[in-house]
């Protein structure tokens, strides 16, 4: 900001620097002018020749000046010489005054005409003014001509202050608009330093908006960092939702067990032992599976936030997942069916997280495969929709189904339908999934009976450098 | 089979020593990391249970340097949930398989006997499980002795299901291996000898589990 005002100063100083002598020149040179013009004018042809009478007003005028010299010399000369120099001779005057080259001396116009110039005379810079005339009765080329010169220190002392006067103006103005400026900004910015006083002294739970009483310019910050602090607040509180709910389960599931254990050893009956012993295994086991599904949860949001985005091949997905999950014994009797539509140039690929998109389809087969029928038959379904850019990835089960009226329920955390004793987080989880990858789950009949379970996604758009088999596979 | 375990919780350690010793193997345990590598330079053994999250070195340095020493032994990782993409990375590392804490103790034995004979199913020129014996050579299976007397075709998928033990094999990638370039493959004629093979290995503890519209998946299943 200094820099800019510093930048125009020197344009306006230059700007003013040329004014000043121009203007200074131009007052001097008048009356140089006017003192060439009186003495012209009393030059006469008379029967003896030429008569040259001064007048005393034409050198007083310049003699105002005081400390200035005059010089002066009047002289006729040719007006074409032959000669480089013109044949000149001096009527009267200083002879040694010198004299302009030879093609800038004046030609003679209407009313006579005058040239100027600087040269060095007898010790100082001289400003000469040299002005010539036609004299009736001269011969036709031969011109009159006076000379006068007048030192330079009256001149240069109004150039020199004027550009004083002119500077110290322009200073005072520029000190005076950056004190204004600052001024201006200090008072600007004093209601920003309110708001960084205000939010520097909350609480970490205070989010309560902002009190505005800011000038306009600064409305909309204010209503962004009351809107920041808004949703800092609901995540907040969604958080502390999430994390009671999970203890509340927690806690009762360990209570369950713990209470079971207590069951058990109050018995010496062998079998009751063995049979109480093993519903406490069975408790044990729920407990583990909910400490499960509560971390994959947790680990699904908290890679949502974090915006991972690879390239993920379905089909690659469903094929490794059903490797991995049906190793364990409790998959061994379920019949597994893949239905890939088209089954040809369909694509499957889809833009987001290979881990969180894993978990989901991990979700869903064992849902599947919990709620089967008594010969557990799933079956998971990829559907592509090239036009509308959708992939679709479900699983089917063959067991009784969930009535109409409950369907929507089974999105609830910690809601378990069925009879089948689940965490009730499953679906949950393979929900927010699906909207975090901009997608939806959807629940429906299925053709087997049972339930189908569908994550509906965007397709990811294909690259220009795309090449099959770069995408990933959980 | 001798074992060494790696892991420092010793509860689990004990629960995990007690079962293999039960079922007769020789195991060994120790509980730090960085001593289970030296003892590795020295020691061989016919698996390894690593637990990822050990004191002194972790695990997956653990099994990056015993592979870029060269040893080959096969090992099973197991690793806690909450650590994101623990579950995944591990096999990148060059694990052969893992276990997700908690797990139940038959599963880890059944899982350790499944990752020995994986191995000894690719290697060898006999591959033997129960009562049965597959000799690659002599291309014949047989059971209890008894030649199953599988035609070529059906021994063609054998092999290439007994080279991806335990993992899916799409039917395309089996037709490709099965059918020479010349022959047009039907994917149905594919169905109906794995059907016909399936049905010889009845009785064996080897099972074919079809993966209708995906492929197959050879597996043990112990009795």
């Amino acid at each position: 900001m200094g820099g800019g005002v510093v930048a125009v100063m020197g344009v306006l100083t230059l700007g003013l620097w040329n004014y000043a002598e121009v203007a200074a020149n131009r007052t001097y040179d008048l009356l140089l002018k006017g003192a060439a013009i009186a003495i012209l004018e009393n030059v006469t042809l008379g029967p003896d020749g030429i008569a040259i009478d001064i007048p005393p007003s034409a050198l007083e005028t310049l003699g105002l000046a005081p400390e200035d010299r005059v010089f002066y010399r009047v002289f006729s000369y040719t007006k074409e010489p032959a000669k480089t120099a013109p044949l000149h001779s001096t009527l009267t005057g200083a002879d040694d005054l010198p004299l302009p080259p030879l093609p800038s001396w004046p030609k003679i116009a209407q009313n006579g005409s005058e040239v100027f110039f600087d040269a060095p005379y007898s010790g100082s810079m001289t400003r000469f003014i040299l002005r010539a005339e036609a004299l009736p009765g001269l011969s036709r080329d031969q011109l009159l001509a006076v000379e006068i010169g007048q030192t330079r220190i009256a001149r240069d002392a109004l150039w020199h202050d004027m550009l004083a006067r002119g500077m110290a103006g322009l200073l005072a103005l520029a000190m005076v608009s950056l004190f204004l400026l600052q001024f201006g900004v200090n008072r600007a910015m004093r209601p920003l330093a309110g708001v960084e006083a205000a939010i520097r002294d909350r609480e970490p739970t205070d989010f309560r908006p902002l009190e505005a009483e800011t000038p306009r310019e600064i409305e909309s910050l204010i209503r962004a960092i009351n809107g920041f602090m808004a949703r800092l607040s609901t995540s907040r509180e969604n958080v502390q939702t999430f994390i009671a709910d999970v203890a509340h389960q927690m806690r009762s599931a360990l209570a369950a067990l713990d209470g079971r254990l207590v069951h058990a050893l109050e018995t010496s009956d062998p079998e009751e032992l063995r049979s109480r012993t093993l519903r406490a295994r069975d408790q044990s086991r729920q407990a583990v599976e909910l400490t499960n599904q509560m971390l994959a949860h947790a680990m699904v949001i908290h890679r949502a936030d974090n915006r991972l985005s690879d390239r993920v091949d379905l089909v690659n997905l469903v094929s490794a997942t059903i490797e991995d999950m049906f190793r364990a014994p409790q998959y061994a009797d379920v019949e597994i069916e893949v239905d890939i539509d088209p089954p040809t140039n369909g694509t499957f690929v889809v833009s987001g997280d290979a881990l969180s998109l894993r978990e989901a389809l991990v979700n869903l087969i064992s849902n599947a495969a919990r709620h089967a029928g008594p010969t557990p038959r799933i079956r998971i379904v990829l559907f592509s929709d090239a036009d509308e850019g959708r992939v679709r990835l479900g699983v089917e089960d063959d067991g009784p189904g969930i009535a109409e009226a409950d369907i929507e329920r089974v999105r609830t955390r910690f809601v378990s339908l069925g009879g089948t004793a689940g965490t009730g987080l499953g679906l949950t989880i393979v929900e927010s999934v699906a909207l975090s990858h901009g997608g939806s789950l959807s629940l429906d009949r299925s053709p087997l009976g049972g339930l189908a379970a569908a994550m509906d996604l965007p397709a990811a758009t294909v690259p220009a450098d795309s090449k099959p088999g770069n995408e990933t596979a959980a | 089979m001798r074992l060494l375990l790696i892991e420092d919780n010793d509860d689990l350690a004990e629960l995990i020593v007690d079962r293999f010793r039960s079922l007769g193997h020789a195991i060994d345990r120790e509980r730090d990391g960085a001593e289970a590598d030296q003892l590795l330079c020295h020691m061989t053994v016919d698996l390894v249970i690593l637990d990822i999250n050990l004191p002194g070195l972790s695990g997956d340095k653990l099994l990056r340097n015993m592979r870029a020493r060269g040893d080959t032994t096969p090992v099973l990782v197991l690793t806690a949930r909450s650590a994101i993409g623990d579950r995944i990375g591990v096999l990148d590392y060059g694990a052969d398989d893992y276990l997700v804490k908690p797990f139940d103790l038959g599963e880890l034995a059944a899982r350790c006997r499944a990752l020995l004979r994986r191995r000894s199913g690719a290697a060898s020129n006999t591959f033997e499980v129960g009562v049965f014996r597959f000799d690659r050579a002599a291309r014949q299976a047989s059971m209890n002795g008894v030649d199953l007397a599988l035609r070529g075709r059906e021994i063609q998928v054998l092999e290439a299901l007994l080279n991806n033990l335990d993992r899916l094999v799409a039917k395309e990638e089996l037709a490709d291996r099965v059918y020479r370039f010349d022959e047009t493959p039907s994917l149905n004629a594919l169905e109906q000898t794995v059907t016909r093979l399936r049905r010889k290995l009845d009785g064996t503890p080897l099972s074919i589990r079809s993966i209708r519209g995906l492929g197959y998946i050879l597996a043990i299943t112990d009795a």
